[in-house]
């Protein structure tokens, strides 16, 4: 079963959008669009992985909702348009588990939600995509039962795509994380690693690559 | 070196020249007129004796008498008549000398043939020091005394004179520095007190350098410096209500900015993550079309927000070129506004019931910024109303107030109502292509005019927004 996310914004084009990415990457989405209404959903389901949370809301604002969503262990991501300090250690203080400010970038919110979620141990292990599963924790993968070997460059390169699957992902975003350096020219250094981990694991028409974009791991659900 | 030290030093060194001056002159006077005097006293007694001695020795010796008889009976009468203090010589022989000193007849005469005088006439030397006594020394030659070749010498003692005159000297400075030492003083005092106002000065307006705009002088001196004092207060006020200007504009314009990047960051992390979705993820057409949809919008609204607030800044920096302020009819802007409007409002088929007291009513005003006021408030009341409902405007000599019949605001935000970005519902506003602004700019352009806004409302039965003509 996918972990379910709950969002809650007020703003309908942001709200979407980030359910849109979330259900992309797997997770589950439940979203409301003021905090009342979340409120109430909340005595009724509270199996959330995590909350993302716009502390300007119609009905209950954010700083309100934040004991109620504590009360089922349920951390908060805090969505804001304000970005000075008082109010980030206002809300880091006041228990959210972390603080983005608009505007943000989506990948930023999912590798945040995804370092949450591995936090709280809400966080599969292994992770099953075809016939190849990918043990996170060991770091081993495994093709019809079959060990591969993957360098561990190319290992992180492959986790970052499956941690965004069905969701492109540039190449210098790649580079960025992965070699945590940002400049462009060595862009092929991504190509190289795709190409290698796609023929050992067989996965040429799972990595697409999109023109101009970068590569996206796609899965269907 | 200080204002206050020049004019001491100046007026000073005045006083004492000029009473050093006074007291050379008077003291150098008398002892001109002293010496004068005894001159000419001494003058006119040698004449006389000299006379007299003449006579004497010519009645008495009449007939023939012995040359030696006659020379002892001359010097007999000298001795008698002259006393003490003269010398007589007879054809360059001294015959008689009763005073202590030595006098060298030689010289006198050649002191006498120097300055061309006759036989008869008298040699006045200058004052001679003689054993710490000043004297004058009158020399006759060759004269006739009964007889010819007399010649004689008379002095006077001046000592006195100039030993007067050297005591009034130096009670004259003791006199003088007393004197000096006293209207010093209240000069020192006097001129302190006249500059004592420039220390006060200068210390103010190095305060308001520092940024103390309220330092105040109180001082009412009838002088120059109390006008300079004066008009500096008057500077201090002047800068003062300045500054205060200029920190209330910035920080009404560092308020709206704040808000502006405020309010400008939803749409934009709206149509980023739009775009962002489009790009990378793998969407079906009809969410394509929703995220295309949304980034449409948050567009459309960055755009109003930026058109509202170029209007806003051009009102905040209102320049007088832009603005011109002419009598106006305002039924003729209502018919106007009614045909701006007119297409908008016939979308929720709002009447717009327009009533003008007197119909020729004419208000001092900017035609485009009365017309846009009018258009937002129009504009916020057709947004709170149902479809099919009326709005009234009327105007009157004091006031036009604009009514309609809609959600009202709630009690406790009509205060708030006019903030920047400030708005009652916000979902709701902005689903009605609200930015918060309209309000604000309203009472931006009421306050160039001098107007004043008014908002009653109820919640559920209607808003009514008057602009009152005289605040």
């Amino acid at each position: 079963m996918n972990t379910k996310i709950l969002v809650i914004e007020d703003e309908e084009a942001i709200n979407d959008v980030i359910a849109m990415s979330l259900r992309a990457t797997g997770y589950e989405v439940v979203s409301f669009l003021d905090g009342d209404d979340a409120s109430a959903s909340l005595e009724t389901g509270h199996d959330y992985g995590c909350a993302v949370v716009d502390v300007m809301l119609p009905g209950k604002d954010g700083f309100a909702l934040l004991p109620e969503l504590q009360k089922y262990e349920i951390p908060v991501i805090f969505l804001t348009a304000r970005g000075g300090l008082q109010d980030k250690v206002r809300g880091l203080t006041k228990g959210a588990e972390d603080y983005m400010v608009k505007p943000f970038e989506m990948l930023e919110l999912l590798v945040r939600i995804d370092k949450i979620l591995k936090r709280r141990g809400s966080f599969q292990e292994k992770i099953t995509i075809y016939d190849v599963v990918i043990d996170r924790e060991k770091r081993v993968v495994t093709k019809g039962g079959q060990e591969v070997y993957l360098k561990p460059m190319e290992f992180d390169c492959l986790m970052m795509l499956v941690r965004n699957k069905n969701r492109a992902l540039t190449r210098s975003q790649l580079l960025g994380a992965l070699w945590g350096m940002e400049f462009e020219g060595e862009t092929r250094t991504v190509d190289a690693h795709i190409s290698r981990i796609r023929k050992k694991l067989g996965f040429e028409d799972v990595i697409k690559t999109l023109p101009r974009i970068g590569y996206r791991l796609e899965v269907e659900e | 070196m200080k204002l206050f030290h020049k004019i001491c030093i100046w007026v000073f060194s005045g006083m004492m020249g000029l009473s050093l001056g006074i007291l050379f002159f008077l003291l150098s006077s008398m002892l001109r007129q002293g010496v004068d005097d005894v001159i000419c006293y001494g003058k006119k007694e040698i004449d006389k004796n000299v006379s007299v001695i003449r006579e004497k020795i010519q009645r008495e010796s009449i007939g023939t008498v012995e040359t030696v008889v006659k020379e002892i009976m001359v010097i007999n009468e000298f001795r008698q008549i002259f006393k003490m203090d003269s010398i007589l010589w007879k054809d360059g022989e001294e015959v008689w000398n009763a005073s202590p000193y030595e006098i060298d007849r030689s010289a006198l005469s050649k002191l006498f043939e120097s300055q061309d005088l006759h036989s008869g006439e008298m040699y006045i030397s200058r004052r001679q020091k003689v054993d710490g006594k000043i004297l004058i020394v009158f020399y006759q030659e060759y004269m006739n005394l009964g007889e010819n070749g007399y010649s004689l010498a008379v002095y006077r003692d001046v000592t006195d004179i100039y030993s007067r005159v050297w005591k009034l000297f130096f009670s004259g400075v003791g006199f003088t520095i007393v004197l000096f030492c006293t209207v010093g003083a209240l000069l020192y005092h006097g001129i302190r007190r006249i500059l004592f106002p420039l220390e006060e000065l200068k210390g103010a307006s190095f305060r308001v350098a520092n940024g103390e705009y309220d330092s105040y002088i109180s001082i009412t001196n009838n002088d120059e410096i109390g006008e300079v004092t004066e008009s500096f207060n008057q500077m201090a006020e002047k800068i003062r209500e300045h500054m205060e200007m200029l920190e209330k504009t910035n920080e009404k314009q560092q308020q709206l900015l704040g808000s502006l990047s405020h309010e400008m960051k939803t749409p934009m992390t709206a149509i980023i993550g739009n775009v962002e979705v489009l790009l990378t993820l793998r969407l079906t057409e009809s969410e394509r079309e929703k995220a295309l949809f949304y980034i449409l919008n948050e567009s459309k609204r960055l755009a109003r927000l930026s058109e509202k607030m170029m209007e806003f800044s051009r009102l905040c920096n209102q320049d007088d070129s832009v603005i011109s302020i002419k009598k106006q009819s305002v039924s003729r802007i209502l018919e106007q506004l009614n045909a701006l409007m007119s297409f908008r409002l016939e979308e929720k088929q709002i009447n717009l019931n327009r009533t003008c007291l007197p119909e020729t009513l004419e208000k001092q005003a900017d035609e485009d910024l009365l017309l846009s006021l009018l258009w937002n408030l129009v504009d916020n009341a057709y947004k709170a109303s149902e479809t099919g409902s009326n709005i009234e405007i009327a105007a009157d000599e004091q006031k036009i107030s604009v009514q309609d019949f809609g959600k009202g605001i709630p009690a406790g935000e009509i205060a708030h109502v006019t903030e920047a970005f400030y708005m009652v519902d916000k979902s709701r506003s902005k689903k009605a292509g609200g930015i918060g602004l309209g309000l604000s700019l309203c009472c931006q352009i009421a306050e160039i005019h001098g107007w004043k806004i008014r908002i009653e409302s109820k919640e559920g039965e209607g808003t009514r927004v008057s602009v009152l003509w005289q605040s």
